[in-house]
């Protein structure tokens, strides 16, 4: 009985302690942010407690308030505003924020649509103002080092976080890691003028490309010419040289005509004969010449062989 | 409880009633397991704390809420058996490395009806341009500032589970909130408003698509990588699926796409061209060369047969009678082999004393004439020749 006393009370002590530890402390996970408050009033140095295991007095003194401390994306709308150099432009942002005071958030807006209102709000004016300090070819432009154009959207989306990220992070608690564009629009009368500048573009392009083609096909032709111009003349160069030399070799050999130009002569006419007398030539002889005479007068040519005999 | 129950074993013989006593042994029974039951219990709750992490999942503890760390410092554990304390101290959280999710980005397409007709050209047929409609109608604008428009996609994944939990209330398995894709999208839509405001029209939709993409995944990774917590989502890929230009303006573009095929097939049939007559002319060269080499090669040896003919004969025929009738043999035999070939032959004798005559022949120009000849010789040469083989 006594042992079962003990062990009673022991157990007893226990939940108790379990249940006084739960009043008096509270967690606050990775994910959150919180703030106690003292009878509902927000004690005027209080801080905003992270993650871990904290203290407070029981309920009803202090009340724990958590925040969500992750990471919202706000989208605004497709505003209409002007650059420097005056040409409108639709710009749409979006802003990732989040809690990261909880006292002032609790102080100053105490919940997330509320805040989103502010973020919109404040998000517009900076948004204009920032895209109002630049030329419109900060936002869209080819690179041109050399004139140092160039899209400028750090610069820009950067301007427009600090100057968000200052006004909401002291008056409200909440933290902006970034701001950008999403989209970068034209207005609806304006793209229609946009339309009929591209198309000329286009048939400007189009007939470019044309010319360039006509020309460099010529120009591909005109070479291939002047190259097979080229290739020609050498060759007949060669050819000639070739002859030339079979000329001057054939020369040597002809040297022992020398011995008796008038038979060499005989002989070539001879041969000469033979090559220019074609097939359909009409050929008109003397009767006198050989051997037509044998046919005209035989028998002077057996005297003459008589005579011969005799000698 | 237990001390009713205690009376009741103190008087066991008044109680006779073989039902009372029954109810009593039940009870103690019941008593009994239910003390088991309890140790179970609290054995159970002592042991929650270790869990088993599967081959495709990490975990993470939370330790009074913050991030509990491992011996080797590491907030994510691996697969395997995991001990953690039991709650309200420690709180496990699991999540799959699978885990990756492609979005579809659709921001720069204009409005279209089911039938695929765009809402803001189709609005009034035959009116003039409407243009487009930023309220529906969606574009990007390129460096040249033309108009055109996009459909893109990103993959992404998470790297490190424990910082995406405590940035994204996504990774919560509580909650279905997709601000993890809300701040992807954009951030992708973002660059892609950056890099297409850097790039022509040209290079956007056909050459430079390679290049726009490399550039588009360039300022998505430097607009996560400014993030403090950025390092824990993983950009898997993003790709252009479809890039095009305004409709209104879809058939001026088509045109220049023509033209510089037209210019490119130009190109490739002069190239041709120049590729046939180079060709040719190398041939040409060629069979000049050759030729002129056959040329001289003849005439050589003409000339070397020519000459050693000469000498032969000047070295056979000392006497010059015997060449003389060499000579006139060899005129003879030329002059009947000469003629033999010519087709008409005229032979004339003019007798002394009947003074100059006259003689007309009429040659025929006619090639019709010419031909029949040619033929009747053709038949009069087979008809020798049939003879001859008779």
């Amino acid at each position: 009985m006594r042992k079962g006393n003990i062990s009673t009370f022991l157990v007893a002590l226990c939940v108790a302690m379990v249940l006084l530890v739960r009043l008096v402390s509270y967690q606050v996970r990775e994910t959150q942010v919180a703030v106690t408050t003292t009878f509902g009033r927000l004690p005027e140095d209080t801080r905003s407690v992270e993650s871990g295991l904290h203290w407070k007095w029981p309920w009803p003194i202090q009340e724990v308030h958590r925040y969500d401390r992750r990471l919202r994306v706000y989208e605004d709308i497709l505003d209409e505003m002007q650059t420097q150099d005056g040409k409108p432009i639709l710009v749409h942002c979006y802003v990732g924020w989040r809690i990261i005071d909880a006292a002032t958030f609790l102080k100053n807006v105490g919940n997330e649509a509320l805040a989103e209102e502010k973020i919109g709000k404040i998000l517009r004016d900076q948004k204009g103002a920032v895209i109002g300090e630049h030329p419109f070819s900060d936002l869209v432009s080819l690179r041109d080092l050399e004139r140092g154009i160039e899209p400028k959207f750090s610069e820009i989306e950067n301007k427009i976080r600090d100057n968000v990220s200052t006004k909401l992070s002291d008056l409200y608690g909440i933290d902006v890691p970034i701001v950008g564009i999403k989209r970068l629009e034209l207005p609806q009368k304006i793209t229609v003028d946009v339309f009929k500048r591209m198309e000329n573009e286009r048939k400007r392009l189009a007939e470019k490309y044309r010319a360039e083609g006509e020309r460099l096909a010529m120009e591909i032709r005109a070479e291939a010419n002047r190259k097979r111009e080229e290739i020609l003349a050498e060759a007949m160069a060669k050819a000639k040289l070739t002859m030339g030399q079979a000329d001057a070799q054939a020369a040597e050999y002809y040297e022992v005509f020398a011995e008796n130009p008038e038979l060499a002569t005989f002989l070539r006419k001879l041969e000469a004969l033979e090559g220019t007398l074609e097939r359909r030539a009409t050929v008109v002889m003397d009767g006198r010449s050989a051997p037509f005479d044998v046919l005209e007068d035989p028998r002077s040519s057996l005297d003459r062989i008589e005579k011969q005999r005799e000698k | 409880m237990e001390g009713k129950e205690s009376q009741g074993a103190e008087r066991p013989e008044v109680i006779q009633d073989p039902g009372l006593q029954s109810l009593q042994e039940a009870s103690q029974t019941a008593f009994v397991l239910l003390k088991v039951a309890l140790l179970v219990l609290i054995a159970g709750y002592l042991f929650s704390g270790f869990f088993k992490v599967r081959e495709h999942e990490r975990a993470i503890i939370l330790r009074f809420g913050r991030f509990a760390e491992d011996s080797k410092g590491n907030r994510v554990r691996g697969s395997g058996l995991q001990s953690a304390f039991p709650y309200p101290i420690d709180e496990k959280i699991r999540c799959s490395t699978e885990w990756e999710r492609a979005l579809f980005l659709n921001g720069f397409w204009y409005a279209m009806f089911a039938n695929g007709q765009p809402v803001s050209l189709a609005r009034e047929p035959g009116a003039p341009p409407v243009g487009l409609d930023p309220t529906i109608d969606g574009h990007a604008l390129s460096g040249d500032l033309n108009i055109l428009h996009y459909r893109w996609v990103v993959r992404y994944a998470v790297s490190d589970f424990a910082e995406f939990f405590a940035n994204f209330r996504d990774a919560d398995p509580r909650t279905d909130f997709r601000d993890a894709d809300e701040l992807v999208g954009n951030i992708v839509y973002n660059a892609i408003v950056r890099a297409t405001a850097a790039t022509s029209v040209d290079d956007a939709l056909y050459k430079g698509r390679q290049d726009l993409g490399f550039l588009v995944q360039k300022e998505a990774h430097s607009l996560l990588e400014n993030l403090s917590f950025g390092s824990c989502i993983v950009l898997r890929g993003i790709e252009l699926i479809e890039a095009s230009p305004p409709r209104a303006v879809a058939a001026a573009f088509q045109s220049v796409v023509q033209a510089e095929n037209e210019k490119d097939s130009r190109i490739r049939e002069a190239e041709g061209y120049a590729n046939r007559v180079l060709n040719e002319a190398m041939g040409e060269a060629r069979s000049l060369e050759s030729n002129a080499a056959a040329k001289a090669a003849k005439i050589l040896y003409a000339a070397q047969a020519d000459s050693r003919y000469m000498s032969d004969l000047l070295g056979k025929y000392d006497d010059p009678v015997a060449l003389r009738v060499f000579l006139e043999q060899l005129h003879l035999e030329r002059i009947e082999k000469v003629l033999q070939g010519v087709q008409e032959k005229f032979i004339l004798r003019n007798p002394e004393g009947l003074g100059t005559r006259e003689l007309r022949i009429r040659m025929t120009r006619d090639p019709n004439a010419v031909r029949d000849a040619e033929m009747q010789e053709k038949r009069n040469r087979e008809l020798r020749e049939m003879r001859y083989s008779e």
